[in-house]
């Protein structure tokens, strides 16, 4: 009991500094569970399934996803990038700070990836974007966002 | 080109290794100088990934190329660089390329040659810098502009800036992209340090 309401006390206070709207994270994550594709939720923040991270972060992984590697200097600066932020999400959607930025990538990039494997009837469903593919995204995300407005 | 900005005795933008930097003989106004990544990672004070080294003259590039061979260990060679690996303090090691594909009589030649605003800055390791107006102003504002387009590296060199956090136009962006076909799009997974 006292536990619980510890750990309620303490999830209230580290929500307090968070500045996205939840109900516009669980919007976005609905829509790109549906669509497979990062979703833009507001500012610099994206859902992707059930991941919510920033743009940078999309891009870490769709070059990790692709092509099974990427510069773990950029990754680590990223990740450096996400510690500075991270305080913007509500609690439950932040990633763990022990990660490295090459290793959140590569844990989100699988998460994502085992998702889109899992769900039937998809059209992103390869664990490898092809090159179309992973120019399709790019263009949605980086030159046209994909609003879940 | 737009005039040049100085940017004299920024001391805490000094790069760490003054016995390098010493070797090096860079010269702000005559060069030799660091240029490109490597320059902007000093003046943000962020961390350094490696150092160009940019020369005017065929005398300037002997020299360093002594140095190097006598000095360092060489990882690298070929027509357009000679990369080194320096370790002058235990466990402090520092990757040098010294660039061989061309000779730069003054510094806005190296400029020209590079695809981003945001590059056009060089430095002498010890605090002073030499910019244009536009990478000063895009360098604050983390604005990524292209000065010229190459479609063979535009991606890897695009998504490499966007992962350190400087941002282009998404109009622009598709602009780009649209003169890329995808043979070049594949190119991509050429990202890595040498972009």
């Amino acid at each position: 009991m006292l536990l619980t309401s510890i750990m309620n006390n303490l999830k209230t206070f580290t929500n307090l500094t968070s500045t996205i709207d939840v109900d516009r994270i669980e919007q976005a994550i609905l829509m790109s569970t549906l669509t497979k594709r990062p979703v833009h939720i507001e500012g610099d923040w994206f859902a992707w399934v059930n991941k919510v991270m920033t743009k940078r972060m999309v891009l870490g992984v769709i070059l990790h996803s692709t092509f099974g590697h990427s510069n773990s200097m950029a990754a680590n600066k990223v990740g450096a990038h996400y510690l500075t932020v991270k305080d913007q999400l509500p609690y439950k959607y932040r990633h763990s700070i022990a990660l490295n930025g090459h290793t959140l990538i590569e844990s989100i990039s699988s998460a994502v990836v085992q998702h889109t494997i899992s769900s039937p009837a998809d059209d992103f469903v390869e664990p490898t974007f092809s090159t179309d593919a992973m120019k399709k995204l790019i263009i949605e995300v980086f030159g046209q966002e994909y609003e879940s407005k | 080109m737009a005039k040049l900005i100085y940017l004299q005795g920024l001391n805490d933008r000094r790069h760490k290794c003054t016995e390098l930097i010493d070797s090096l003989n860079l010269d702000i106004q005559n060069g030799p100088w660091i240029a490109g990544g490597a320059a902007i990672s000093l003046y943000t004070k962020q961390v350094i990934n490696d150092i160009d080294v940019y020369v005017t003259n065929r005398q300037q590039q002997l020299d360093l190329e002594q140095l190097f061979v006598d000095k360092h260990t060489i990882t690298y060679e070929s027509e357009n660089a000679l990369s080194v690996k320096v370790e002058l303090v235990k466990d402090e090691r520092h990757k040098v390329q010294l660039i061989r594909k061309g000779l730069y009589k003054k510094i806005e030649d190296v400029f020209e040659t590079f695809d981003f605003s945001v590059c056009q800055i060089a430095t002498d390791g010890k605090g002073n810098f030499v910019a244009t107006p536009q990478a000063l102003a895009d360098l604050g504002a983390k604005r990524l502009r292209v000065t010229h387009f190459n479609p063979d590296s535009f991606m890897p060199r695009w998504a490499k800036y966007t992962m350190y956090g400087f941002e282009l136009p998404a109009d622009e962006f598709t602009d780009y992209v649209a003169n890329i076909n995808n043979e070049q799009f594949k190119d991509i997974h050429k990202f890595n340090i040498n972009y």
